[in-house]
C-alpha cells in the first residue's frame, strides 16, 4: 500500500519518492494492463501515460485518501481509451513454458481474455491484484454490489468456456 | 477432451481451487509484460523532462504577454480616439464605409450566401420525396414523410422523419425515422438504425427491431429481463406499458461513467402468437438526447398487416453512395456553417496561441505528443504564415496570427456536428448535403467558396480540412 507519506514527498517535489513510487507499482500496473490489453506493447504504453499523469495530477491529488484507486482509475481510462481505438487482439506475448505446463493456464488466462471488458476488469484487479471487492469498485467506479456481480458474472462465463471448450 | 475431463475442470473453477488456477493463470500470463518496466521508466522519465521543459517555455512566453497588457491603458485611449474620427468626422465616416466594403464582399457576404438555406433546397427535397401512396382497394396509406415532436430536457423540436419499416413478410412493421441522424442496416434478420453522430470513442447508438416467432409478448420479456439482469449491473421491468408503444418494458444499465451501456426494450405483441423486440442501445451520456429521439421515433411504430397496407419508403442504406455533383458552383447544396469550421475548440479565426493550445488537447487525447514533428514560418507579400505539422497527422496553418486553415486524420478531433475523420463519406453527405468533386477530393463550402474538404479511400474519410477561403 502505497502511504499518505510518500505520496505528500512527490507533492513537495522529491523525485526519489516518485521513482519509488513507480518501482512499487510499475510491475502490478504492466500486469493488469496486459491482461486488460493482450499486448505487451500497448500494456508499456498504457502504464506509461499512466504514470506521466500521475505526475502532472498528483499536485491536485487529496494525500489523506488511499492513493491506488486513484491510481487504477486513470490506468483503467487509459486502458479503456486504448481499447476504444484499436480491436483487442488475442493474446501471445506469455513466457515459453514447456508443453505440458503451458496448457494448464494458457487456456483459462485465454478465456479470460475473452471476457468483456467489464468483467475482465474486475476479474484482474481481484485475482491478479489482489484487491478486495470495495475496493475493485473504488477503482471502477461502482458500487461494491456490482463488483461483486460481475466478478460472480465472470467466474459463471469462465465456467462455461471450459465447458465449450472441446 | 473426455467428459471426464471437462467436468473435473468444470469443478476445479470452484471454491478455492478456482481462485488459486485462476490467480496462476493471470500471473503467468503477464509475466513477460512484467519485464518492461526498465524500459517504460526511460520512457517515463523522458516524458517528465520533457514536461518540465515545456513549463518553462510557458513561463517565458507568460512573461513575454504580460508587457502588452500593461500598455493596455494606452491601447483603450487610441481606440477612443479612432472611434470618435470615424464617427464624428466626414473623412472618417468615408474611410470607414471603405474598409467596411471590403470585409462585406469578404466574409460577411460569404456568411449571409451561406448562413440560410435557400427555399430552392427545401423545395427540391420536398419534390424528390416518394409521393404519399393511393389507397387501393380499402389499404391504409403511410405518407413518405410527416413530422415528429422530441421533448429534450423540456424542450420541444420538431423533425422531419422518413417513413420505413418492414413489410415482407404477413405481419410487419412501420416506423418513422429522423433520416439526418440514423441510417438503416440489416443484421442477422433484425432492422438497425444506427445513430450517424455518436462521437468516437463512446459505444454506439442504436435502435434494434427483431422479431421471435412461436412465444408470446409477456413470455419474451420475461426472459429478456432475466438476461438483462445478468448481463447488467441494474435491470428493472416496467411491466406493461402504452407508450411509446403498447406492449412490455424493461430497462437495464451499467454503472460507471457516462459511457457505461444503457438499454431500453419494448416488446410488442405481433398478434400472430408472436412478438417484436425493440432495444434501444445507449451509453448512459446519451440516454436524455438520443433516448428521448428514440422514443419519439418508436412512438410511430404500428405493426401492420403486410397486405393491407399501401407504401413506397424511400431508402435509407449506407449502401447507397452519394453522386458527386461535380458541375455544381460551390455552396450551391451545402448545409455546412461557419460554426461548424472547427475540430475540437479550435476555430478557424481564432488567435494564434489558443488555437494551438486547443489543438493540442485532441492531439493528446490521441495519445500524440505535444511537440510538433515540424514547424516553419515564411513571409511574403501576404505576410507571415506558419504551419505546424504533428506527429498524429494535424497540421494547423497561422496566417498573420490567426488559425486560417486545419488538416486532421485524427478521430478524436471532432467537429461541432460531430462529423470527424473515419466516418463513411455517406455520414457527412447525411449530414452536410451533397460534396462537390473536387481533384482528389470531396468538398463542401459556407458561400461561394470551398471550405471543407475530405479525402476518401474505400468510402471511408481519411481526413478532413477546414480552411478560410480557398
Amino acid at each position: 500500500m502505497v502511504e499518505s507519506g510518500a505520496i505528500k514527498r512527490i507533492q513537495a517535489g522529491d523525485e526519489g519518492a516518485f521513482a519509488r513510487l513507480y518501482d512499487s507499482l510499475a510491475e502490478p500496473a504492466l500486469r493488469f494492463a496486459a491482461a486488460i490489453l493482450g499486448r505487451d506493447a500497448l500494456s508499456a504504453d498504457a502504464v506509461q501515460e499512466t504514470f506521466l499523469r500521475v505526475y502532472r495530477g498528483i499536485g491536485r491529488f487529496d494525500a489523506s485518501k488511499p492513493f491506488e484507486p486513484w491510481f487504477y482509475r486513470i490506468l483503467v481510462n487509459e486502458c479503456r481509451r486504448m481499447l476504444r481505438f484499436r480491436r483487442r487482439l488475442t493474446p501471445v506475448d506469455v513466457l515459453p513454458e514447456r508443453a505440458d505446463r503451458r496448457q494448464d493456464w494458457l487456456e483459462l488466462y485465454e478465456a479470460v481474455g475473452g471476457l468483456p471488458l467489464r468483467l475482465r476488469e474486475p476479474v484482474v484487479l481481484r485475482y491478479l491484484l489482489g484487491y478486495r471487492d470495495a475496493e475493485v469498485a473504488a477503482m471502477l467506479g461502482i458500487s461494491t454490489e456490482a463488483a461483486k456481480g460481475r466478478v460472480k458474472r465472470a467466474r459463471h462465463e469462465l465456467r462455461r468456456y471450459l465447458e465449450k471448450g472441446d | 477432451m473426455s467428459s471426464g475431463a471437462i467436468l473435473r475442470k468444470v469443478i476445479d473453477m470452484n471454491g478455492r481451487n478456482g481462485d488459486a488456477r485462476l490467480r496462476e493463470a493471470l500471473k503467468s500470463g503477464t509475466g513477460r509484460a512484467a519485464l518492461q518496466k526498465e524500459r517504460v521508466w526511460r520512457e517515463v522519465s523522458r516524458g517528465i523532462a520533457a514536461m518540465k521543459h515545456e513549463r518553462g517555455n510557458h513561463r517565458m512566453k507568460r512573461r513575454i504577454r504580460i508587457i502588452p497588457l500593461m500598455t493596455g491603458a494606452l491601447a483603450t485611449t487610441a481606440v477612443v480616439v479612432l472611434v470618435a474620427f470615424f464617427t464624428l468626422t466626414p473623412e472618417g465616416a468615408d474611410m470607414a464605409g471603405r474598409i467596411k466594403g471590403y470585409f462585406t464582399n469578404n466574409t460577411a457576404g460569404q456568411l449571409a450566401a451561406g448562413a440560410s438555406e435557400t427555399p430552392a433546397d427545401t423545395a427540391a427535397a420536398t419534390a424528390d420525396a416518394t409521393p404519399t401512396a393511393t389507397p387501393q382497394g380499402g389499404k391504409k396509406a403511410y405518407p413518405a414523410q410527416k413530422d415528429i415532436t422530441i421533448d429534450i430536457e423540456g424542450q420541444s423540436e420538431t423533425v422531419g422523419a422518413t417513413l420505413n419499416g418492414d413489410t415482407t413478410r404477413e405481419i410487419g412493421y412501420v416506423i418513422y425515422i429522423d433520416a439526418q441522424r440514423y441510417a438503416k442496416d440489416t443484421r442477422d434478420g433484425a432492422d438497425i438504425y444506427k445513430a450517424l453522430n455518436a462521437p468516437s470513442g463512446y459505444p454506439g447508438v442504436q435502435m434494434e427491431i427483431g422479431r421471435q416467432e412461436g412465444k408470446g409478448a409477456e413470455e419474451t420479456y420475461n426472459a429478456l429481463l432475466a438476461e438483462a439482469k445478468s448481463a447488467f449491473d441494474t435491470a428493472e421491468g416496467q411491466g406493461r406499458v402504452d407508450s411509446p408503444v403498447k406492449g412490455w418494458s424493461l430497462y437495464a444499465y451499467d454503472e460507471g461513467g457516462g459511457e457505461a451501456p444503457y438499454e431500453d426494450v419494448y416488446v410488442v405483441d405481433n398478434t400472430r402468437g408472436g412478438c417484436f423486440v425493440i432495444r434501444c442501445k445507449m451509453f448512459r451520456e446519451a440516454a436524455e438526447g438520443h433516448g428521448a429521439r428514440l422514443h419519439a421515433m418508436l412512438k410511430t411504430f404500428e405493426v401492420v398487416e403486410s397486405s393491407q397496407v399501401e407504401l413506397s419508403m424511400p431508402s435509407l442504406s449506407q449502401n447507397a453512395a452519394p453522386a458527386p455533383t461535380a458541375t455544381a458552383a460551390p455552396g450551391a447544396t451545402s448545409k455546412l456553417t461557419w460554426d461548424s469550421l472547427a475540430f475540437g475548440g479550435a476555430k478557424l479565426g481564432m488567435q494564434e496561441q489558443y488555437a494551438i493550445d486547443e489543438i493540442l488537447k485532441f492531439v493528446c487525447l490521441n495519445g500524440g505528443t505535444e511537440a510538433p514533428l515540424t514547424d516553419e514560418t515564411t513571409t511574403d507579400a501576404g505576410g507571415k504564415t506558419r504551419t505546424i505539422v504533428w506527429g498524429d497527422g494535424t497540421v494547423a496553418v497561422i496566417r498573420n496570427g490567426e488559425l486560417y486553415s486545419m488538416e486532421t486524420t485524427n478521430p478524436v478531433a471532432l467537429m461541432p456536428n460531430g462529423l470527424h475523420a473515419g466516418l463513411n463519406l455517406l455520414d457527412f453527405a447525411a449530414v452536410l448535403g451533397q460534396p462537390r468533386e473536387v481533384p482528389g477530393e470531396f468538398a463542401w463550402g459556407v458561400g461561394s467558396n470551398d471550405n471543407l474538404f475530405v479525402r476518401v479511400q474505400d468510402g471511408i474519410v481519411i481526413s478532413v480540412r477546414i480552411s478560410l477561403i480557398e
